[in-house]
């Protein structure tokens, strides 16, 4: 008797166990064509933004190993044709010699002052910040950057932005606000009344300012590996 | 073996907690040395569909927990799903995010042996229970 009944339950979690796998693969599938494919984003730039950043950490405002022994602090604002320059020439460089290699931590703080696009793309950078992809959005926002208070930054260019950053959303709420509030409080502590300003100090601090004579890469090895020598 | 089944979904509920808790505050897990945490959970792989997963274990193991008042198949097939959507992440851990996450590892095992009890439990339930179907 036990063995006619055996058999069916035997069957039935063989059954249960395939719809299983087949549940999870179709939710994996739909959920993730969106963002975990990779080339499904569309569109070589985001690839390349993503790319860039790829297995990179990634907290907050922070970019690179919570273990880096030196944190730089940039504050920035997404408007500024100075630090898209920061962005496109020194940037990529430090990325790879010295925050992939785990040495150093960039940490990026947005302001606002240049006018009312700034505002919003700060905003919505602290947003990306709260799900730790503010870097990709940062990266594809000063590759876009259009002429300054000239209005670019609309709803659409935004929403754009933050969906190619993989950003479900772009709920800048009172948050948001309060990141940008705090980094603006960071920069009056710091005395920062221009962007691109730069700090740097061991991770945890204390942080000093430190004004590269120009934006290339050659003007911030010297002071990151005096830095890393302690 | 319901009680080591509670016993298990409780720790399992534990370690989603946990690690929901920390993804909504925003800090860094407790991580081991050989494992990187933060890489884990803070890649793209950390969500589905805008649902964090952390949450997502806590929600399955509640399940779990539930469902062992139910038919013994149930906690089975909840079981499977926890243990085969667990190797989805750990294979987006090794292959993908190329970082581990011993919360992950061990959320893993905990459904894994879950399963293992659990079918072991339908299989050799009384048979009034069984025929419930």
């Amino acid at each position: 008797m036990g063995s006619v009944t055996r058999t069916p339950m035997f069957a039935r979690l063989g059954i249960l166990a395939a719809l299983a796998v087949i549940a999870v693969v179709a939710i994996v599938v739909v959920a993730g064509g969106g963002e975990g494919s990779g080339g499904s984003k569309g569109g070589a730039t985001p690839a390349l933004a993503e790319s860039a950043l790829k297995g990179i950490p990634q907290s907050g405002l922070t970019l690179g190993s919570p273990k880096a022994p030196v944190t730089m602090v940039e504050f920035a604002d997404l408007q500024c044709p100075f630090c898209a320059e920061y962005h496109r020439n020194v940037f990529p460089e430090l990325l790879d010699r010295y925050v992939r290699t785990g040495k150093v931590r960039l940490e990026l703080r947005l302001l606002r002052f240049l006018g009312p696009d700034s505002d919003r793309l700060a905003r919505v950078a602290a947003a990306a910040a709260e799900r730790n992809r503010m870097w990709q959005f940062v990266g594809l926002a000063y590759q876009r950057q259009g002429r300054e208070n000239s209005g670019y930054a609309t709803d659409g260019f935004i929403n754009g932005l933050a969906a190619d950053a993989g950003l479900k959303q772009t709920d800048a709420g009172a948050a948001a606000e309060r990141m940008v509030r705090a980094d603006e409080q960071a920069a009056r502590s710091a005395g920062i009344e221009s962007t691109p300003s730069f700090l740097i100090g061991p991770t945890g601090g204390p942080f000093t300012r430190f004004q590269p004579s120009s934006l290339t890469p050659d003007a911030f090895i010297p002071e990151i590996q005096k830095e890393l020598r302690g | 073996m319901t009680k080591a089944i509670a016993g298990l979904a409780l720790l399992g509920l534990a370690i989603s907690a946990y690690l929901t808790w920390v993804h909504y505050a925003g800090i860094e897990p407790v991580c081991t040395g050989i494992s990187d945490c933060e890489r884990v959970q803070s890649s793209e792989y950390a969500e589905l569909v805008g649902i964090p997963v952390a949450v997502i274990g806590v929600v399955g193991y509640a399940a779990i927990l539930a469902s062992l008042r139910m038919r013994v198949d149930v906690t089975a097939l909840l079981a499977y799903l926890a243990v085969a959507f667990s190797a989805y992440l750990t294979w987006a851990e090794v292959f993908r995010i190329e970082a581990i996450c011993q919360w992950c590892v061990a959320s893993a095992l905990v459904s894994l042996a879950i399963a293992v009890l659990a079918t072991l439990r339908a299989l050799g339930a009384p048979l009034h229970q069984r025929a419930l179907s």
